[in-house]
């Protein structure tokens, strides 16, 4: 079975001034669908460059990153814009909802960048999501009305809701309390367990990393 | 189709969600629209008054005239102050049959421009003009009224020479004047004068007449022109006293607002323009320095007024001035200073007075319907050339807007008599000129020979004489007689053959103003004739300039308006988008494009654009409307021109809200490009950094 992640000696190089910084140091890793995945190490380990290759938010200086079997080291802007919005699912830390829009239209919204669904499929289609991660009756709301928790359930809805190849967390229980954290985990792996959804999650907390079924140490740049 | 959805979805909630920062932008942004609306309403509606006031009183849709001339046409004046040299047009006749041949032209007029002065005699010359004639008839009551009035000026005459004392540098003539005035006074003089009445009133006009004020020379523009086709195509104008010239007769029609301010007596005019400046203005003489100043002068006037009255009428008026004045001391003189010096709170009053019990008893305009009166101009030969002219009526314009107007304070007068001011002759007078010659005796004199012929022996002069004329057989002939020129009559023939400074040209579509033009102008060239044709506009000087002038100002001021709009609307959407660049950046990383962050940003603001526009339009709306009905006051005579009455009554067309409309929304359109293209730029890392 081949990856639907792989990199292949990846370096990145960051400009600081005159000097040069390296971020990645030769790293390669392949991660194959369906993978619970956790990415650990310590703050500037070099894990979130690492989720920035994959989530086609920057490419590498050398080395190959492959995202379900595309190249995305020569990739444009464009290009690359169109591989996240159909590949590849976020969910961030800080949430990061449109606060303008309610829980329906924030899930909905990768959706209407498609353009591919017509109206009444798409409002199944949210629907459906929306139920899935448990906010139905938090429908019509706006994210500021929402707790924590509930905020962290629209991003998962929003992240899945375009049947993503990929869905990428960057530490998504940091901002939460420890028995919220435990049920977006919770959720994710059975989202994974239920609909095979890859999931690949940056994080530094021992708990998080234990429900992980595969576990990637980060340390100064390198893979250990 | 969904990137539509939800780009307005976006758009209209963030317009919603930066409340603030859209309300600043939007006040801006309806302020410029109220602003250009209003003022492109103001513009196009003085445009519209302008020109119906000016083509409809003097200038008409289009001019033609000498194109070799040194000047500019300028019918409602230019810094020449009438000095202009226009060309001339030698056979209007020619040029109207050229034009008549032209499908746009609807009619053609012929007009010249010219300047003349009349001399207003003094009151002394006018009373002893008026002795001289009571004297003739034989009316001794009037003589001796007459008489009374000259001793009356005499006596108010006579303290000022004592005041010149010390300033004269000519005792021998201050005496000799003094001397004078002492003999009018004296007791005696009125038995005098019934001994030698002509002697007398000669000696008066030589010797006593020049001690008094001198009289005014008024200023005359002349318009001449064929009288009847004028009233015909220009019908606005109206005759307010008196009657049109009769067709084919000399005659002058005075301008009512040049009467007015000219003509009138100095008194009266003043008091009529302290309170226009009161009604206009809300000045009070008790705090306007100008108005204080004028009453002041206005007292010292006294003896326009006195100087009118005989001894009946002084003494009918001294009693009412008492009563008025609420004086008892003083004589007529003290009454009349005391009269002429009031305030605020008797103004009114006394301009009541004034007109009721003064007025009757002066002659309150130097020139009146009825008079003949001597024009004196400069012909283009250079020499003075006098004519007299029977006043006809006084003229007016009527119908412009709501209230009346006049564009150009010209006399009108029939184009014969202009062109004997102007110095050409007609064929008539060519003709006269030939009989008197042959009368006379008079040759040519030619070549180089001319001081053989005068007076060398055997000259050609002394030879060629065949007849000799006496004074009694020039009296047979018409020419140079004022008595005879008067009374000559012409056909239309002789009024259209002849010279022309300008012709106004009258379209059958005056909105086809500029195809009119160029057919004019390609006849006239077709025929050889080297004539200028100009649209109203440029015919109409420095005030037609006007219109223009006032465009750039707005122009100019709508430009700086909008490009601090510009700059304020631009920093305030750069710091906003530096503020959204979380939120732009989780769009971007969830799959937006930058053409999708572009248009959005772009779209909030037209969003914006588009509800203060409307708004803005709105206020313009309202504000125009509001104007319409107030009208705004013209407020001096320039304006009048402009605004085609004492009031513009402006009103805003559809084309004025979408001009101002599609101006902001350009001006928003540029003011949001920059902060959208840095937005676009923002990038996807972003949302990774913990913003939201």
């Amino acid at each position: 079975m081949s990856a639907i992640v792989e990199l292949t000696h990846v370096v990145k190089d960051y400009p600081l001034g005159k000097l040069t910084v390296r971020a990645l140091h030769d790293v390669s890793i392949a991660i194959h669908a369906g993978e619970f995945t956790a990415i650990a190490g310590p703050s500037g380990s070099g894990k979130t460059t690492i989720l920035n290759m994959i989530g086609c938010m920057d490419v590498p200086s050398e080395g190959t990153v492959r995202i379900d079997g595309t190249v995305t080291n020569t990739l444009g802007d464009a290009a690359l814009t169109d591989l996240r919005l159909n590949r590849i699912g976020f969910i961030f830390q800080t949430f990061n909802l449109i606060n303008v829009l309610d829980v329906y239209q924030n899930v909905e919204f990768p959706l209407l960048l498609q353009g591919t669904l017509s109206a009444s499929d798409r409002k199944k289609r949210v629907e459906e999501m929306v139920e899935k991660v448990g906010i139905t009756k938090q429908m019509r709301q706006r994210p500021n009305e929402l707790s924590g928790g509930q905020r962290q359930r629209v991003a998962i809805a929003r992240a899945l809701v375009t049947n993503p190849a990929i869905v990428l967390a960057d530490e998504p229980t940091a901002n939460l309390d420890s028995a919220t954290g435990n049920a977006i985990i919770e959720l994710m792996r059975e989202l994974n367990a239920r609909d095979h959804v890859t999931f690949i999650f940056s994080t530094h907390d021992p708990k998080v990393m234990s429900c992980a079924t595969r576990l990637i140490k980060v340390a100064d740049g390198k893979v250990q | 189709m969904s990137h539509v959805l939800l780009m307005t979805r976006l758009a209209l909630r963030n317009v919603r969600a930066h409340l603030v920062k859209n309300l600043v932008i939007g006040v801006i942004l309806a302020f410029g629209t109220t602003i250009v609306v209003t003022g492109a309403s103001l513009i196009d509606s003085l445009q519209i008054a302008m020109r119906k006031s000016i083509t409809t009183s003097v200038t008409a849709d289009l001019q033609v005239y000498d194109a070799t001339a040194r000047d500019d046409l300028a019918l409602l004046g230019d810094m020449n102050f009438g000095g202009s040299d226009n060309g001339e047009i030698p056979d209007y006749a020619t040029v109207a049959k050229v034009l008549a041949g032209v499908p746009e032209v609807a009619a053609v007029l012929p007009m010249g421009i010219g300047n003349a002065t009349v001399f207003g005699a003094n009151e002394l010359d006018r009373t002893l003009e008026s002795l001289r004639a009571a004297n003739r008839s034989g009316d001794s009551a009037l003589q001796a009224t007459l008489l009374d009035r000259v001793q009356r000026i005499a006596g108010d005459i006579r303290p000022e020479l004592d005041r010149l004392d010390t300033i004269t540098s000519d005792a021998e003539k201050l005496a000799a004047d003094r001397a004078a005035l002492d003999r009018v006074l004296a007791a005696g003089f009125t038995t005098e004068y019934a001994a030698d009445p002509v002697g007398t009133i000669d000696w008066m006009d030589s010797q006593v007449a020049p001690l008094a004020t001198d009289g005014r020379l008024a200023y005359f523009r002349l318009l001449g022109t064929d009288l009847p086709a004028f009233q015909k195509h220009f019908p606005r104008m109206q005759i307010s006293r008196g009657t049109v010239v009769p067709d084919g007769t000399r005659g002058i029609l005075l301008n009512e607002s040049m009467v007015e301010q000219w003509l009138k007596n100095p008194v009266a005019r003043e008091f009529d323009a302290i309170e226009k400046l009161i009604d206009t203005e809300g000045g009070t003489i008790g705090e306007s320095g100008t108005l204080y100043d004028r009453v002041q002068r206005l007292s010292r006037q006294y003896r326009r007024v006195l100087y009118q009255l005989d001894s009946a009428e002084a003494a009918e008026l001294e009693p009412l001035l008492r009563k008025e004045l609420a004086d008892d001391q003083g004589d007529l003189v003290a009454l009349l200073k005391a009269f002429l010096l009031f305030n605020d709170e008797n103004f009114k009053a006394r301009k009541a007075f004034f007109y009721q019990e003064l007025a009757p008893r002066i002659r309150l305009y130097d020139v009146n319907v009825g008079d003949t009166i001597p024009l004196r101009a400069f012909t283009k030969s250079g020499y003075l050339k006098s004519l007299n002219v029977k006043v006809y009526g006084v003229y007016r314009y009527t119908g412009v807007a709501k209230d009346d107007s006049a564009a150009g304070a010209y006399c009108l007068i029939d184009m014969p008599s202009f062109r004997d001011l102007y110095g050409k002759m007609t064929d008539q007078q060519r003709e006269e000129l030939s009989a008197i010659k042959g009368a006379v005796g008079a040759a040519e004199l030619t070549g180089g020979s001319i001081e053989d012929q005068l007076f060398g022996g055997g000259g050609s002069v002394e030879v060629e004489v065949t007849q000799t004329a006496t004074l009694e057989s020039l009296d047979t002939l018409s020419f140079g007689r004022a008595e005879d020129r008067q009374q000559q009559t012409f056909t239309q023939a002789q009024i259209e053959g002849g010279v022309a400074t300008n012709i106004a040209v009258f379209l059958k579509d005056p909105a086809k103003e500029a195809a009119g033009m160029a057919a004019v102008k390609s006849a006239l060239d077709s025929a050889g004739m080297k004539l200028k044709v100009v649209d109203w506009k440029s015919a109409s000087g420095f005030v037609g300039q006007a219109a223009v002038a006032i465009q750039v100002v707005l122009l100019i001021a709508v430009i700086v308006l909008f490009l601090v709009a510009l700059v304020t609307i631009n920093i305030a959407l750069v710091l906003a988008t530096l503020e959204r660049t979380g939120e732009i950046g989780t769009m971007r990383a969830l799959g937006a494009q930058r053409p999708f962050v572009l248009q959005l940003i772009m779209l909030e603001s037209q969003f914006v654009g588009v509800a203060a526009s409307l708004f803005g339009a709105g206020l313009a709306w309202a504000l125009v409307g509001w104007l319409g009905k107030v009208g705004v006051p013209a407020g001096n005579d320039f304006l009048s021109v402009l605004f085609g009455g004492k009031a513009l009554y402006p009103s805003m067309a559809p084309e004025h809200a979408i001009l101002g409309m599609v101006l902001v929304l350009v001006v928003s359109f540029a003011a949001t490009l920059y902060p959208a293209v840095l937005a676009a730029r923002v990038p996807p890392i972003v949302a990774l950094q913990g913003k939201e």
